[in-house]
């Protein structure tokens, strides 16, 4: 074994960089003391970037894991291919208020606002950063951005040349394989190939029982970034993906055994390829073209989907006079879908086709320069479902003192009805006759009325950035929602054999959530680095509870970085309790117990190209039931987690 | 039916690639800090400015470099100090006085310059044959000659000729091509 005292590094002094020539320069890398703090500090939002760095110290193996370290985020793992992730309350499978981009792809489906996570991967080695930004980002991003936006983000292809090989295997990662190899033709063109491989085990019911929950995926996917000219560069990416997904579904019937357990097997797959084309004008201006396709397929026995989307984005940036900044933009969305109809659900109609168009403008005027800023935009955007929603905001931001920032903002926000919110008929719930009670079938049912729910935040936010080493983040907010989804009373009807019970869908809930959240980042020594997050949330529903809102959530990685290549990384999290829709207890919600828990990852940098990882995840309080499904799975314990990974560079 | 087990299969694979690991040399990927980076190009842009012929009191006159701005940055441009170019050796100078830093052939402006000095420098260098170089958005668009921007985690720069040609100064036309040109 080769022993190596530190890590080689690469970075040059003046010195040496004068010997390269001016075209040499272009193409290296530029590193700033401070730089993640800096860019954060300028931001009139509650933003959180979750680095590289981060991600490989945490020993995560997917997006929604490293979303734990997120304040304000809420992840909860339902079984082992699922999650429900949401920010600022309303957790669930489906949670329809969070917009998720992948290199600036939306990954949101339509059929239920939300998004499809087992699906949704990438190599994370090769991810640059994510961004999250708790609060609605409308103006920017559009409607659904309701609570929230994640941006994930992977590196250029010129940041991810030579090849790449890590192998693992634990006992709920089962297997996990990928590889990347990156290449260059001339100086300006950079390219990059990856394939990955994942197989994981299922998780047990409370009972103990599998839950057959095990699950495998396959992924590859390139990317192709040039730079044609200084002033155009262009970016063309794709991904393919196939899976197999195991759930155990309880499918309901108005015959014995009405709820009846079925071993579906899941057949995932889809792809999609995108080009993005950006000019420089200058230092301040600039514009974007952006084109993709994105398709996807997915038989299960709730339902079999085929969709494709079409998205057309063009963006300008652009000073005005010598206080202003204008950002404006246009998009037309064109989304496609076929389902089949199952035992339990009944889509109608089968097909659809819808478009959005949309528009959006931002000024940021410099009121006092370097001092105070306000940002003003909105969003406007017309949909097949319900027309046209115009989404302000207004946003200030003050530089009190060089380590004292704070800013303010108030937002409107709208989510827009999914496929299933306006055209589904799912039965979901079924109980056997227990005299005089006959046989209950019980539907929820869709409404062409559907309206949009309706948010208006109000935030506050403080920065305090001493020195380098030390930053603290607060965020504070308000949020008052209007037209929530809630269920009307049922409609009965007598059917040959039982009763059927049908709840329609309506917007008559209305409330507030409110709370706070609180990021601080501590590099105590060069050997002891503290990440801490923590977020209070309280909550006020007028038709009662939505679920999903824990009133307490913390997390804190201690980041040791000891000698020889040695790294030991802790992460204690603690989630208070909540509660779930869970269609399977008598009161329609079940309890979830609060929990802390720990992760520990020991990594070992054998040579700057070889590192061996082991990593254990919920070491304490394992086997605890973190989330419900609302209908179709009971509850699913998640459980203690070891794998070993060896990642080679060349 | 799996007919091997995973875990030897992948033992198996690990060593292979410990292996290789261990024998092959990754592609340098160049990385360094900011400011060491653009004073290494600052230094380029040196070689590729002509001064007119009377710019300069006599053939030993060094070419002047302020650094106008504080802080540690600074030192990356120290490392220029007596590096010869075309004949003349740089002095670098760091200052926060805008009187004094008008008085040298290049001026570095900062981009902690605070909006109202950024303006009185711009103004009363106008008319002066110097070669303003910044790092503050929209710089080139509003009376400086180079500014230097960033994408991709890599530097990038805009250069208004039109600024330049105003000063007397001649920028080489390698210099340009790697630019974004600015009216």
């Amino acid at each position: 074994m080769l022993f190596y005292s530190a890590p080689a590094s690469y970075a040059q002094e003046t010195g040496d960089l004068t010997g390269l020539s001016i075209e040499e320069l272009m193409g290296v890398k530029v590193t700033s003391v401070g730089k993640k703090a800096q860019q954060l500090s300028d931001s009139p939002a509650a933003v959180f970037v979750i680095s590289n760095e981060d991600l490989r110290r945490s020993g995560v193996t997917s997006i929604p894991e490293a979303l734990r370290m997120v304040p304000g985020i809420n992840v909860a793992r339902l079984d082992s291919n699922k999650w429900a992730v949401n920010a600022r309350g309303f957790n669930s499978r489906f949670s329809a208020q969070l917009l998720v981009l992948i290199d600036g792809r939306s990954v949101y489906t339509p059929t239920f606002s939300g998004v499809y996570w087992e699906v949704n991967d990438v190599m994370l080695e090769d991810v640059d950063r994510i961004e999250v930004i708790r609060g609605p980002g409308a103006t920017l991003w559009g409607a659904n951005a309701v609570n929230g936006v994640i941006n994930i983000i992977t590196k250029s292809a010129e940041d991810t040349q030579g090849g790449l090989v890590s192998a693992g295997a634990g006992n709920i990662e089962k297997t996990m394989g990928a590889a990347r190899y990156g290449g260059s033709i001339g100086g300006d063109t950079h390219w990059r190939l990856y394939a990955k491989y994942n197989d994981r085990d299922s998780f047990s019911y409370e009972t103990g029982q599998d839950a057959g929950d095990d699950w495998d995926m396959a992924r590859a996917g390139f990317r192709l970034d040039s730079r044609l000219n200084p002033e155009n560069r262009l970016t063309v990416q794709g991904d393919l993906y196939t899976g197999d997904i195991n759930q155990t579904l309880f499918l309901a019937q108005p015959s014995p055994p009405y709820m009846n357990p079925q071993a579906v097997d899941t057949d995932v797959s889809g792809g999609n390829i995108l080009a993005r084309w950006k000019r420089t004008i200058s230092s301040a201006s600039d514009i974007a073209l952006q084109v993709y396709y994105d398709g996807y397929e997915r038989t299960e026995d709730i339902i079999d989907e085929e969709r494709d989307n079409i998205d057309i984005d063009f963006q300008h940036r652009f000073p005005l006079g010598r206080r202003q900044d204008i950002v404006w933009g246009v998009r037309y969305r064109f989304t496609s879908d076929e389902y089949v109809n199952s035992s339990i659900s009944d889509m109608d109609p089968l097909e659809r086709e819808d478009h959005l168009y949309s528009a959006f403008i931002q000024d940021e005027i410099a009121i006092v320069p370097d001092r105070l800023s306000l940002t003003l935009g909105s969003k406007f955007e017309h949909n097949d479902y319900t027309g046209t929603e115009i989404q302000p905001s207004g946003r200030l931001m003050w530089s009190a003192a060089d380590a004292h920032k704070l800013w303010w903002s108030v937002s409107r926000a709208v989510r827009t009805p999914s496929r299933a919110e306006t055209d589904a008929s799912i039965s979901y719930f079924a109980s056997p006759p227990s005299p005089p009670i006959p046989t209950l079938l019980v539907r929820v049912n869709g409404s062409p009325e559907f309206e949009s729910e309706e948010l208006m935040a109000y935030e506050f936010g403080y920065r305090f950035i001493p020195m380098p080493r030390f930053s603290l983040d607060l965020a504070f907010f308000y949020n008052d929602y209007d037209r929530l989804r809630a269920l009307a009373a049922p409609v009965q009807t007598i059917q040959p054999g039982y009763i059927q019970q049908d709840l329609i869908l309506t917007n008559n809930n209305g409330g507030e959530t409110y709370g706070a959240e609180a990021a601080a980042v501590f590099s105590v020594t060069d050997y002891l680095k503290l990440n801490l997050a923590y977020a209070f949330l309280d909550y006020n529903f007028e038709k009662g509870n939505v679920g999903g809102c824990p009133r307490n959530q913390f997390s804190l990685r201690p980041q040791f970085t000891l000698g020889h290549g040695l790294e030991l990384d802790l992460w204690f999290r603690y989630v208070d309790t909540m509660e779930a829709n869970y269609m399977f207890s008598n009161t329609g919600w079940y309890e979830v117990d609060d929990y802390l828990t720990m992760d520990l990852r020991l990594g070992w940098k054998i040579t700057p190209d070889v590192h061996v990882d082991i990593v254990g995840q919920n070491l304490i309080n394992s086997n605890r039931v973190e989330y419900t499904q609302e209908a179709f799975n009971q509850a699913n314990e998640v459980e203690k987690s070891l794998f070993a990974k060896l990642t080679v560079r060349f | 039916m799996r007919f091997f087990s995973p875990f030897l299969s992948l033992k198996y694979a690990g060593c292979c690639l410990l292996i290789a690991g261990l024998l092959l040399q990754g592609p340098a990927a160049r990385a360094a800090e900011e400011y060491a980076v653009k004073a290494a190009f600052v230094f380029n842009f040196i070689k590729f400015t002509q001064w007119p012929d009377d710019h300069f009191k006599d053939a030993s006159s060094p070419i002047r470099l302020c650094y106008l701005g504080s802080g540690d940055s600074a030192k990356h441009f120290f490392a220029l100090d007596g590096k010869p170019v075309g004949g003349r050796k740089i002095k670098v100078h760091q200052t926060e006085d805008l009187t004094i830093c008008l008085n040298h052939d290049i001026i570095f402006v900062q981009n902690r310059l605070p909006q109202a000095q950024l303006n009185r420098l711009i103004s009363s260098s106008r008319d002066r044959c110097i070669l303003t170089i910044g790092e503050t958005e929209g710089f080139a668009g509003r009376g400086g000659v180079i500014n230097f921007f960033s994408a991709d985690a890599r530097l990038q720069f805009e250069i208004n000729p039109g600024t330049a040609r105003e000063k007397g100064i001649k920028l080489s036309s390698r210099l340009l091509k790697l630019a974004v040109i600015v009216e």
